[in-house]
């Protein structure tokens, strides 16, 4: 067989040298069309690879099609058996710890490195005495002057994104003293809820977090995320401050984006896109493009490696969960969650009222998928719905208890409350979401610890209360340390995206798609983000 | 389309000339032609299951090359060394070369196979760091002789891993200033074969130098035996694994960890220079994987044959760091790539059985649920 591949693709190559220049162009262009195209679920991380796709395509002949998703939306269509030929993830430990991906995981090859640190505004890391590479802070160090309001940062939400979980990880993992593998018995509840404190603003994807940093940065002291995306940061112009780059001293984890044959079919393409990626050609090139580190210890990098420890990953998946949920319910700040929802008349049309009705009940348990499981609302949340047509209509606010076996009946208050929901009337977007800024507002002062998010959820045109353009006036005369309640919109049906971006913008939030993948989807992506 | 045009006409007129010389042979007599088939014949394609860490070997275009001449095509499929004795397909395969002695023997058992051949063979080793050796000498743990590096102590390193013990609490340690426990890193004891020679050689350690084999012996090595695995975490299904992260993420990660020589001297004899930050640590004692050859068919006893009788087989090899019957190709091999290794290890055990070997493991595999 592998023989009379050769011997075709030897005649086709002499057949092309002898074939001059007046059938080139043809020869060409069946050549595109024929090319072996491999499909790829990408770590959104991997993003900064795509200018370098063409040259891979160049060297290999493998057209590489990038579809990207979050971390663990990753690991979920992997479980749940996604056709994909290859994946390719910032870090697959936790992938593989679950028994139904590992079985599609035929072969995996690490292709760069990058490990996860500590961005500390320069001024700070002297002040903080963390800006000499020989003098860096143990993880413990870091959570006390977080905990003592000295230290704020933007970290991703470590259920949603893998940059948060291996902070959380390397600080749970160093603070538990051992030395080796964590256990669920060694979570430092104190030391975690210490540093979750000081978590100040939060995101579901790397990227995002990277770009919120620039918007935010002057009352923040710093940001975790990849060695390469900080040092890209830094290059990048828009900082006011430079980070200095802090590697906690008894360890970090590292991301080490491994590529994953998925469909054993393409083993052959599989094979040949490793060893290009792992040559020196491709290392070169991408270490230049996206400062990550190449594989190679004896190849320069283009930034100077630097010499740290690195912590054991957990070899229980329970474990995992465990840091998760602890992270999740216990740990970080409790959230303030406003969900803004249309049920004007034409929710009414094609299943949108019961895509609404299944998103919110499956926020409230329902849904039993990982994602499900880690977007569910936490312990210690307060979530208000309000909804809204052509009128506002009353607000209603559950506050979940610290402990989740005490919420049952609350969960299934909010479940019953969505699943009753009626489409009908017009539609008043703006004035809805003003009436529930101002909600949140007040609890806002009277309770100014927790995160404050508001989600709108529309499928149409505003046409009664406020205009758009009014409501952005409105929000513009607001004093400054009020708008940071972040405003999230899910666009659906024919929601007016410009409309929402001019909506969501000015407060430092964005504008989920719940058309394409579903509300429910929309609906779980947005909890990365509260 | 364009190339079947031209292949069509192109392979008529071959054959039409391999009939010419037929036709011509023929007239040349009887006894040149006889030959000709006999050789024509003679090439055979054999299809094996190999462990994943010879499948580099065997795809090797001059391994290929060399075993052409001796009439053989060899077709490998990877399989995990462990897995492959339990195999349901073993009849569409000519042969079987799995790492460790333990998983060949059980499919020489199964197989019925009269013969086994063990072309080659590689002591199991730790990869370490030239910076951490003044710690490891100055703790009575590793030795210098005779140019090799020896762990003259594996008891009370493997004690010190059971313990917990930090490698600040080492004494003169001033290079590796870390509270990280003292590890050994090696593969994931349930998938492969390198984690299962560390748990051969630590078992027997702990089984007061005894090779184990009842079960009460095994009961009682378990809880230290297990947390060898059990404290390092996530661990790599694949022997590359390890060695990737000793390679690539250096110190930091990987002080210690559980290598095939081979592996080792592989990497250092691609490089330019071998990189003299690393160093080779010899258990005392140590084991051997032993890549043995089980013939699954007539053909395949061929492939163990060649493996062990042919001179460039073996010398090819010996450039994938194996050591061999003949010491000569690896000794060559070692001069060549200006590479040391100790000519000889005197002190190795042997493995425990498959079963006791398969029992340690399973009993390992719960700790981890």
């Amino acid at each position: 067989m592998k023989l009379r591949c050769y011997l075709l693709g030897l005649l086709a190559v002499l057949l092309l040298a002898g074939c001059g220049d007046k059938s080139a162009p043809a020869g060409d262009k069946a050549g595109a069309s024929a090319k072996p195209g491999l499909t790829v679920l990408a770590g959104s991380e991997l993003k900064d690879i795509e200018p370098l796709l063409p040259q891979i395509e160049q060297a290999t002949g493998l057209h590489l099609q990038l579809k990207y998703a979050g971390s663990l939306d990753v690991i979920e269509q992997l479980q749940a058996g996604a056709s994909f030929d290859l994946a390719w993830i910032a870090n697959n430990k936790y992938a593989l710890l679950d028994p139904a991906v590992r079985e599609r995981v035929k072969a995996s090859e690490r292709t760069m490195i990058s490990p996860v640190v500590l961005g500390v505004k320069a001024s700070k890391a002297k002040a903080l005495g963390w800006d000499k590479p020989d003098r860096q802070p143990t993880w413990a160090d870091i959570a006390k002057v977080a905990g003592a309001g000295q230290f704020r940062f933007a970290m991703t939400n470590p259920a949603s994104s893998n940059s948060g979980f291996s902070a959380v990880l390397g600080l749970a993992a160093a603070v538990a003293g051992k030395g080796d593998a964590l256990e669920t018995q060694d979570i430092n509840k104190t030391a975690l809820t210490a540093f979750a404190r000081a978590q100040s603003l939060t995101a579901g994807s790397s990227g995002w977090l990277l770009d919120a940093y620039v918007g935010e940065q002057d009352r923040l002291d710093g940001i975790v995320n990849y060695a390469s995306s900080l040092h890209a940061l830094n290059q990048g112009g828009k900082l006011h401050e430079q980070l200095v780059l802090v590697y906690p001293k008894d360890g970090v984890i590292t991301a080490d984006y491994p590529l994953m044959l998925i469909n054993p079919a393409k083993r052959a393409d599989y094979d040949k896109l490793v060893a290009y990626l792992k040559g020196a050609e491709f290392q070169k090139a991408m270490t230049a493009q996206t400062y990550r580190q190449p594989l190679d210890p004896t190849m320069d990098a283009a930034m100077p490696r630097r010499e740290y420890f690195e912590l054991a990953f957990p070899a229980k998946l329970a474990v995992v969960d465990a840091l998760l949920d602890g992270y999740q319910n216990e740990f970080r700040r409790p959230a303030d969650s406003t969900f803004v929802i249309d049920i004007s008349g034409s929710m009414g049309k094609g299943g949108r009222i019961e895509q609404l009705r299944g998103a919110i009940a499956g926020l409230a348990g329902s849904d039993a998928s990982l994602s499900g499981r880690f977007s569910r609302f936490r312990a210690r949340e307060s979530i208000s719905v309000l909804t809204f047509s052509d009128v506002v209509h009353e607000q209603h606010t559950w506050t979940l208890a610290e402990q989740a076996k005490d919420n049952t009946a609350e969960l299934d208050q909010i479940s019953d409350f969505a699943l009753q929901l009626q489409p009908g009337g017009g539609t008043a977007i703006y004035s809805a979401a003003q009436t529930a800024y101002q909600n949140a507002l007040a609890r806002q002062a009277r309770n100014p610890d927790r995160v404050y998010t508001l989600v709108l959820m529309t499928d149409g045109e505003n046409n009664n209360g406020l205009t758009s353009q009014q409501f952005v006036q409105w929000f513009a005369s607001l004093r400054p340390e009020q708008r940071r309640i972040r405003i999230f919109a899910v666009q659906f049906g024919e929601a007016s995206r410009d409309e929402l971006e001019a909506l969501t913008g000015p407060s430092g939030g964005r504008v989920f798609d719940g058309s394409k993948a579903g509300l429910q989807a929309a609906f779980k992506e947005i909890r990365g983000y509260q | 389309m364009g190339f079947r045009k031209f292949v069509a006409p192109a392979l008529v007129a071959l054959l039409g000339l391999g009939l010419l010389v037929a036709l011509i042979t023929s007239a040349f007599g009887k006894h040149q032609r006889d030959q000709a088939d006999a050789q024509a014949a003679s090439v055979v394609t054999v299809r094996g299951l190999v462990g994943s860490e010879k499948e580099a070997f065997y795809r090797d275009p001059r391994v290929a090359a060399a075993f052409k001449r001796l009439g053989l095509v060899i077709e490998v499929q990877k399989a995990g060394s462990r897995e492959i004795a339990a195999r349901t397909d073993l009849k569409d395969f000519d042969f079987a070369h799995p790492a460790g002695a333990p998983a060949a023997l059980k499919l020489q058992q199964v197989s019925k196979a009269s013969r086994i051949y063990t072309p080659f063979y590689t002591p199991m080793a730790v990869a370490s760091w030239r910076k951490l050796l003044p710690v490891l000498e100055g703790n009575g743990l590793v030795k210098q002789r005779d140019g090799a590096y020896y762990i003259i102590d594996m008891s009370r390193l493997l004690q010190m891993v059971a313990d917990g013990t930090r490698w600040r609490e080492l004494k003169n340690n001033s290079v590796y200033d870390t509270s990280r426990a003292v590890l050994i890193s090696s593969t994931d004891v349930r998938k492969s074969n390198s984690a299962a020679m560390y748990l051969a050689l630590a078992s027997y350690i702990l089984n007061g130098n005894n090779i184990v084999q009842a079960d009460d012996e095994i009961d009682r090595i378990l809880p230290v035996a297990g947390s060898l695995f059990l404290k390092q975490g996530f661990q790599e299904s694949s022997s590359a694994g390890p060695f990737d992260d000793y390679v690539g993420m250096g110190m930091g990660k990987a002080p210690l960890v559980m290598v095939y020589e081979a592996q080792f001297l592989e990497y250092q004899s691609k490089q330019p220079q071998p990189n003299p930050d690393m160093v080779l640590l010899y258990p005392q004692p140590t084991v051997f994987t032993k890549h043995v050859l089980v013939p699954l068919s007539a053909n395949g006893a061929r492939v163990g044959e060649a493996l062990t009788t042919d001179k460039e087989l073996q010398s090819l090899a010996a450039e994938y760091g194996y050591r061999g019957a003949d010491a000569s190709h690896f000794k060559t091999f070692l001069q060549q790539k200006k590479l040391f290794a100790p000519a000889e290890l005197v002190d190795v055990i042997d493995p425990p059985t498959y079963a006791v070997l398969e029992k340690m493991i399973v009993a390992i595999g719960q700790k981890f649920q």
